[in-house]
């Protein structure tokens, strides 16, 4: 009896070992791979956040205004140039007209 | 277990045996004995052996699976400094980040050629400085500097020669795409990515107490902040002043939009201006700012009850308190309403009115106008009003105008942005303010009062030039004498204007402040705020207001068209018109 329960014990240690192998065996390989995701990951954060820095960059309104400046005709936004569209009056400017002194008159 | 030759003995009687002694037992009883004893030790020693493994276990299972929180340690992450979260202004865009930089080095000791190295190096570096690396490689140091801030593909790509000597390391720097345009209030951090100033700083002490993801989301606009710089660093330029500075704030919520101080520096190579670039003059200097302060004299006068809205004062007399006396420089010399005072910025009037009040209501208000205090905002960069040590008739009559009260700029909007919103103080915030919390420190009657005398000043007064068609800007002019030592410099100014618009509901208020501007030609020899601050805060106006979707208002349709732009072609008038029926 003792002898069977002495085999049994080594069967359950031996199974026990080759669990205990197994898991450690397997924890290290998600750990590597959990560390190669996070390296991933953190590079693809950093490779972000340089993206943001130099779309900041690219946008940024002193360069733009520059560019602006060497590149088009363009001024700044008038007040004249606004039109409110819930105005009745602004119902019957032709499109994108700003009314002129002379249809001012008539109108 | 019961199957052995010998009974089995119940744990107890072991006990009993060593308390009993052998004494009077029987010889052939004595083997049995010690095979008992022996076996209930044993039996003792495994329920041990068992209660401690079972305690072992226990701890074991409640660590691995009962309390398992791996994301608790990961978390530490975010105290670290190399992990600090980006600087944003409101609509996202970027303020400050950091970015992972790699620089190249070389063990020139291990290198036979340099010349030929320099030459492999710069065709795949076209920013290689190909003389000074090939001089660096000839030498015999053991570590050498070629080249910073080289970009992924330019570390792969010398990763590839598989030179040993040749060393890459990474590094993380802070980086402020704005540059100049936000460095007063986002500030700028050390090498080892610690605040120093500004925001920057704030946001240390911060992660002290919160962990912040993401970003730090700013009240800023990077858009008006760069048309309000632009705007006043011409300005500057053209009136030879010696500093400037403006301010842009919510006037319903007390939300910094703009905030800049010239001169200023480079976040990003903080030490290459001197050290007055790094002076933030918007919160941490304090200045006498003249008569945008008789706005606030008004709005005591007549909300104290003490003055009623129709009385008129007698300026035509210079004041005389004590042996001082009070005198308008191109007085009007005639009574004046309440109205008048502001729009002929008499000083005189200005005193009358406050003379009137009692002397505590006097302290009283500007206390609640935030005067005396330091203000709580998040710039470490601030600091306390300097205010009169004695409070007579004196120092009440030239307070009413500005004089012998400094208060930073920033005091002076918020207080102004109190008087035309309909009379809620709020605290500055380079924050996005959730729900806004401000204290009344006028009624919201008197605030209309103020909002009409204010536009009285731009239509028709001293600040004429700072009007904007279509955006209804009001406000008050203030040009004070620096103080020096033993009275004041008369040709040493400090100009300002305090507006807001549009005058209708104004939703922003601002101010424009320089320092020491000089007259021009254009200016017929003046070099008051009329001539300088208040045509910049006007083409300010006309820059921001388009940006923060202020929609103008013409009350007359002629305003509008006599603005209207350069005649149209008539062949692209035609197609217009075509195209709209």
């Amino acid at each position: 009896m003792v002898r069977m329960l002495n085999i049994a014990l080594l069967f359950v240690f031996v199974i026990l070992v080759a669990a205990l192998y197994h898991i450690r065996y397997s924890a290290e390989a998600e750990a590597k791979a959990l560390r190669d995701t996070q390296r991933i990951m953190a590079a693809e954060q950093d490779r972000r956040r340089t993206l943001q820095a130099e779309w900041a960059s690219l946008n940024d309104p002193r360069r733009l205004q520059i560019l602006s400046r060497q590149y088009l005709s363009l001024d700044y936004l008038r007040a004249s140039q606004v039109l409110d569209l819930r105005d009745e009056t602004t119902l019957s400017i032709p499109v994108l007209m700003v009314p002129q002194g002379d249809d001012d008159a008539e109108r | 277990m019961r199957s052995g030759k010998l009974p089995l003995v119940p744990v107890g009687n072991d006990w009993a045996m060593v308390l009993g002694g052998r004494l009077g037992r029987r010889a052939g009883d004595l083997t049995q004995h010690a095979v008992e004893t022996t076996r209930s030790r044993l039996r003792l020693a495994l329920i041990c052996f068992f209660i401690v493994f079972s305690v072992l276990g226990g701890r074991l299972v409640q660590l691995t699976v009962l309390d398992a929180a791996p994301e608790q340690r990961s978390a530490g992450v975010h105290k670290n400094n190399l992990m600090r979260p980006a600087i944003t202004d409101r609509n996202d865009v970027v303020l400050a980040t950091q970015i992972t930089t790699v620089t190249l080095g070389a063990d020139a000791a291990k290198i036979s050629d340099g010349a030929e190295m320099a030459g492999q190096l710069k065709a795949v570096l076209p920013r290689l400085n190909e003389a000074r690396a090939a001089r660096l490689l000839a030498g015999k140091a053991r570590y050498v500097t070629l080249m910073s801030g080289l970009t992924p593909a330019q570390k792969q790509d010398v990763l590839a020669f598989g030179n040993p000597a040749l060393k890459l390391t990474q590094s993380t720097s802070r980086v402020y795409p704005a540059g100049e345009v936000t460095a007063h209030t986002v500030g700028f951090t050390s090498s080892d990515l610690r605040g120093l100033s500004g925001l920057e700083l704030y946001l240390d002490g911060l992660l002290e107490e919160e962990a912040i993801y993401g970003a730090l989301k700013t009240s800023l606009d990077i858009r008006v902040q760069h048309a309000v710089r632009d705007v006043l660093s011409d300005t500057i330029k053209t009136f030879s002043a010696r500093a400037g500075g403006a301010l842009v704030v919510d006037a319903h919520n007390g939300e910094i939009l703009a905030l800049v101080s010239l001169p200023d520096f480079d976040a990003n190579a903080p030490m290459r201006n001197g050290q007055d670039s790094h002076f933030n003059r918007m919160t941490l200097g304090v200045y006498e700012l003249g008569s945008i302060f008789k706005v606030f004299t008004a709005a005591m006068a007549l909300d104290s009850g003490m003055v009623a809205a129709h009385e008129t004062f007698d300026t035509a007399e210079p004041l005389q308190i004590g042996r001082y006396k009070i005198n308008d420089p191109h007085g009007e010399e005639r009574p004046l309403s309440i109205e008048e005072i502001i729009v002929h910025s008499s000083n005189i009037g200005s005193a009358k009115l406050a003379l009137r009040v009692p002397q505590d209501v006097h302290y009283d208000f500007l206390q609640r106008l935030g005067f005396t205090d330091t203000l709580d905002m998040e710039l470490p960069e601030r600091t306390a009003p300097l205010t009169p040590t004695r409070w007579t008739d004196i120092e009440r009559a030239t307070s009413s105008y500005g004089h012998g009260i400094s208060v930073t700029p920033l005091h002076a909007v918020m207080a102004g942005a109190a008087m035309i919103n309909g009379g809620i103080l709020y605290q500055p915030s380079l924050r996005k303010v959730g729900l806004p919390v401000g204290e009344r420190v006028i009624s919201a009657q008197t605030s209309a009062e103020l909002r009409a005398m204010m536009r009285a000043v731009v239509a028709s007064g001293t600040g004429r030039q700072a009007d904007a068609p279509g955006y209804q800007v009001l406000g008050k002019t203030g040009s004070a004498e620096k103080p020096q030592a033993g009275g004041y410099n008369k040709n040493a100014l400090v100009t300002s204007f305090l507006g807001a618009f549009p005058a209708r509901a104004p939703r922003y208020a601002m101010l424009v402040m320089l320092d020491e501007p000089q007259a021009t030609d254009e200016t017929y020899g003046y070099n008051l705020a009329g001539w300088n601050a208040a045509p910049a805060a006007g083409e300010i106006v006309r820059r921001i207001a388009p940006l923060l979707g202020v929609l103008p208002h013409f009350d007359n349709p002629a305003e509008q068209a006599s603005l209207a732009l350069p005649e149209i072609s008539n062949q692209l008038r035609g197609g217009l018109a075509d195209a709209s029926r």
